[in-house]
């Protein structure tokens, strides 16, 4: 019954256009008539008529792509990269083994170590005000003598990647 | 003094068991568990990484079991931290706990002393010894360069599965009996219900069986011919029985005579 009142008010739709009745004011901006049929939601405009369809698992709005954290064309005499992570996220448990991530330092000869935020080891490397000050995850790099060279704070695997990329 | 328990697992050979209760009431671990639902899981099998380096240790029929599982785990907690691989000494764990006598152990003791006193490499300490006097002086200084940060008591099937989801190795309690060498469809021992008479090491990986329920990666110390090369896949319900015993590892620390540069 519906999938028929749908269909008869899409094709009424372009009718009434053509013969002048409907205005081009969209569905949303008037009073409509709202109803859903197979996972779609059809508004329908009470003066218009003209009808908005919202498919299934579409959005009326676009969310704004992340903003890509800066990270330097090239980052120049990195033998450590340490990254740090949430002991409770999952995901970042995850990277903290990922076999690209592995090969990439090893083909890099770049000494790689993971650590997780509650560790003692991050005291005892004096990682945690940098740490602190940064945020979690976090990506320090230290040139052959432990020098501080960048820290970056990374909000996916890529971004880690794309720090590798970056080390010459 | 009672000998160790023997299982037959390759016809007329045996291996040893000899997990215990710990002598007192022990809750190790101060960070508790994130709380991760399973919606959230996902499939992973470190021991397919190319580079994963951690071998199949063989504690053979002595009831060194917590032992072999204490130095595994470290293991794969320095291959996680990116730490260059060590085959570690499961026997100097062994004999600084059963003090010469062949009698088990148990896993919280295990990992205890694991984070006060570490362990050396292998080649330092021989196959079988369990008298802590045999142990020479450089074992006694090579341990002070591997050791671990116990994470948290791990009480239920769930926190079994949140440890492996967050990378974090754990030494745990099954009871071995009838079916325990037979692997089901699902790669899991076919024991039942019993006595958690032996300790293994698992966290290696985690899998959705087809029956919808998720399994962990385990392994065993009783050599490559036992299950699929030395490892398995566990169920819930392998670890049904009374005894159950689990830790998780949190990290291995920085070794000392190799450490990274401090922040400078």
């Amino acid at each position: 019954m519906l999938k028929s009142l749908a269909l008869l008010l899409i094709l009424a739709v372009p009718v009434m256009a053509d013969t002048g009745q409907a205005t081009s004011l969209p569905a949303m901006s008037e009073s409509s008539w709202t109803f859903t049929d197979g996972g779609n939601t059809y508004l329908v405009g009470k003066q218009s008529g003209s009808v908005l369809i919202l498919r299934s698992g579409e959005e009326p709005e676009r969310r704004p792509k992340p903003r890509p954290i800066p990270i330097p064309d090239t980052l120049s005499g990195v033998k450590w990269m340490s990254v740090i992570v949430d002991p409770s996220s999952p995901d970042q448990a995850a990277w903290r083994t990922d076999s690209a991530l592995r090969s990439e330092v090893e083909r890099k000869a770049i000494n790689y170590r993971s650590y997780l935020t509650t560790e003692s080891d991050v005291d005892s490397l004096g990682f945690r005000s940098l740490l602190q000050s940064t945020g979690t995850p976090c990506v320090i790099m230290q040139d052959a003598n432990g020098k501080l060279v960048k820290t970056i704070r990374p909000t996916s695997l890529a971004d880690i990647m794309a720090i590798l990329e970056a080390i010459k | 003094m009672s000998q160790p328990e023997l299982f037959p697992c390759f016809g007329d050979d045996w291996r040893g068991m000899g997990n215990r209760p710990p002598s007192i009431s022990l809750k190790l671990g101060s960070q508790p568990l994130a709380d991760i639902p399973q919606s959230e899981w996902v499939e992973f099998d470190l021991t397919k990484s190319d580079n994963f380096p951690v071998k199949i240790k063989d504690q053979g029929q002595f009831g060194a079991c917590n032992g072999h599982a204490a130095a595994t785990s470290l293991e794969v907690a320095r291959w996680i931290a990116g730490q260059p691989h060590v085959e570690l000494s499961p026997w100097l764990i062994y004999a600084d706990l059963c003090r010469g006598w062949d009698t088990g152990s148990s896993i919280a003791e295990a990992l205890q002393l694991l984070e006060k006193s570490g362990t050396c490499e292998t080649s330092l300490v021989p196959f079988g010894t369990i008298n802590p006097s045999s142990v020479k002086q450089q074992a006694r200084n090579d341990c002070k360069r591997f050791k671990v940060e116990i994470g948290t008591t791990l009480l239920t099937w769930q926190d079994l599965c949140i440890a492996t989801q967050l990378r974090r190795p754990f030494n745990f309690s099954i009871p071995v009996n009838s079916g325990f060498n037979a692997l089901d469809a699902n790669g899991c021992p076919s024991n039942i219900s019993g006595r958690h008479n032996h300790a293994v090491m698992g966290g290696l990986g985690m899998r959705k069986a087809p029956d919808g329920q998720w399994l962990i990666r385990w392994q065993n110390s009783w050599g490559t011919r036992w299950g699929q090369n030395g490892r398995a896949w566990l169920c819930e319900r392998n670890i049904e029985g009374w005894g159950f015993d689990a830790y998780s590892v949190n990290a291995a620390t920085e070794d000392p005579t190799d450490k990274q540069p401090s922040l400078n």
